[in-house]
């Protein structure tokens, strides 16, 4: 039986994972659909990491291209990870939108956007200079969202970005969940304003709400997926109807016994709602 | 009103927007002079108006204290011994008082650990912490010299931080400052709180500190008494 999700994996925390990153995929190989990487550094790594995929489909998550950034997209920075893409025989690839960077330095800690309609426009047009630059199709993925500030909602946002720039989504179903505590809204009403017809893969963490402040969510991929989250997954896994795959981040600190508990759960949720995987790119891409 | 706020609140492109927002998540001052423009008569550009509208300051002092925790985990990796020999309110009053600064938003450092590091030598010898301020110096030089040792050194524009980038007789690139302090324990090591307290009873004495980039991208620190 082929898989009906993948690993999402980060390639420094490598040895860090249950088994470490080699371990933890011969153990599910199997049951994955495809592996997500995101912090590949040099060609080395890359080369590394197609190998231990072997014939599952490889997913490039970027980081800090940041077409968020005051600065606008780091094109520098994307010459380089395009070339990894390169290596990796990547699928497409793609970015959480948001703020990465203080001036020259990372951001220690990654900001979602302003959510305002002009702000939206001005990010799809760096979208743009990404896209042009970028051997497969880039995804822009909805934000981690521990504080909102703006004028327009998430969806109105991501579809302003997605019609500017012609792009597809990756929809975070986690980062939706905390978009709607920080907004005080029905995470379901928030997904229902996504351009979900723009969607192309899913992904899904393990978070938890800040206890004293239950506006709050923590996306720290190091703990179980919340029942909240699976909600929106399982809804939106029968909304998008171009979906081509379903991504489950994994971060340092969850047992081997904690991710088999919430790959059964996907499982079962992925396999009810027919999932049939894909990593075709249609011809009209940019649409 | 700080010269560099008042240009991101006259302008309404997205991009100021966004470093507005940026100056807002960390800087509590920033967040004030902003909430006192709202009831004010200070002009500001219309859709970063309707931006500053849509802020929740009660929640927004919530995701900078978050911030700032954040940042002092991420300032520690790069100052491991220097947090040591600190207590926790001595580190949160070090990171409160760079988030105000201009380094903070001026990028100074070759990192933003060696940005940092510029703020807090400067307090830390106000406060007749020389020692202290010394060490964050060194955590501070070797996080931007490893980060972009081709960039010039900031502390070379510093009053009263003299600091020489050298090329060694080998073809390497040094940086060396000066210190009164032994700041290397006797097995070369950066100090531990208990190495540190014994450093800190001898009698100061001139020092020379070398970190040296070799052919393999590692970094030597050496610790040197000079004859006096």
């Amino acid at each position: 039986m082929s898989g009906v999700f993948g690993f999402g994996l980060d390639y420094k925390y490598g040895a860090r994972y249950p088994g470490g990153i080699e371990g933890l995929c011969e153990r599910y190989r199997d049951r994955l659909s495809h592996l997500s990487i995101v912090a590949i550094e040099t060609a080395d790594e890359a080369r590394s990491f197609r190998q231990l995929a072997g014939s599952l489909p490889v997913i490039h998550h970027l980081s800090n291209v940041a077409p968020g950034n005051p600065s606008g997209p780091d094109l520098e920075r994307l010459r380089k990870q395009d070339a990894f893409s390169g290596i990796l025989e990547a699928v497409w690839c793609g970015e959480d939108i948001g703020v990465w960077q203080l001036g020259p330095y990372p951001l220690p800690y990654f900001a979602p956007p302003v959510f305002d309609a002009d702000v939206a426009r001005w990010i799809g047009e760096g979208v743009i200079q990404i896209t042009e630059r970028s051997r497969v199709p880039f995804l822009v993925e909805t934000p981690s969202c521990s504080y909102v500030t703006g004028t327009i909602d998430l969806g109105e946002f991501f579809r302003t970005i997605t019609d500017t720039a012609g792009c597809p989504i990756v929809l975070d179903v986690s980062h939706v969940f905390s978009y709607a505590l920080a907004a005080e809204r029905p995470a379901l009403e928030v997904l229902a304003n996504i351009p979900l017809e723009r969607v192309w893969e899913i992904h899904i963490a393990g978070g938890r709400v800040d206890e004293a402040y239950p506006f709050r969510y923590i996306d720290s991929h190091s703990d179980p997926i919340m029942s909240g989250v699976y909600e929106v997954l399982a809804e939106s896994v029968r909304r998008c109807r171009n979906l081509r795959c379903v991504t489950y981040e994994i971060g340092v600190g969850l047992t081997a016994e904690m991710i088999e508990h919430d790959v059964a759960k996907l499982e079962t949720i992925l396999h009810g709602a027919s999932m049939v995987p894909d990593f075709s790119v249609p011809q009209e891409w940019p649409s | 009103m700080d010269p560099d706020l008042q240009h991101l609140l006259q302008s309404d492109a997205p991009a100021s927007r966004t470093a507005l927002y940026l100056r807002l998540l960390y800087s509590p001052s920033c967040a004030r002079a902003v909430h006192a423009l709202l009831g004010g008569t200070e002009s500001c550009a219309p859709q970063t108006l309707a931006f500053l509208k849509s802020i929740d300051f009660e929640r927004l002092g919530l995701e900078q204290k978050a911030r700032l925790r954040n940042l002092m985990y991420h300032l520690g990796e790069a100052f491991p011994c220097s947090w040591r020999l600190m207590d926790v309110d001595l580190r949160r009053d070090l990171v409160e008082r760079f988030v105000e600064t201009p380094s903070f938003w001026r990028f100074p450092g070759r990192s933003l650990p060696e940005s940092f590091a510029l703020v807090a030598w400067q307090i830390l010898r106000e406060r007749q912490r020389s020692f202290l301020a010394d060490v964050v110096r060194l955590e501070g030089v070797l996080s931007g010299f490893a980060t972009a040792p081709s960039k010039a050194a900031p502390w070379q524009n510093l009053a009263g931080a003299d600091h020489e980038c050298v090329a060694t007789t080998a073809g390497e690139t040094a940086e060396r400052f000066p210190s009164q302090w032994q700041l290397l324990d006797d097995d070369s090591q950066l100090p531990t709180p208990s190495s540190a307290a014994e450093l800190m009873a001898r009698a100061p004495a001139p020092h020379r500190i070398s970190l040296t980039l070799d052919h393999d991208g590692d970094i030597e620190i050496a610790c040197v008494r000079l004859a006096t």
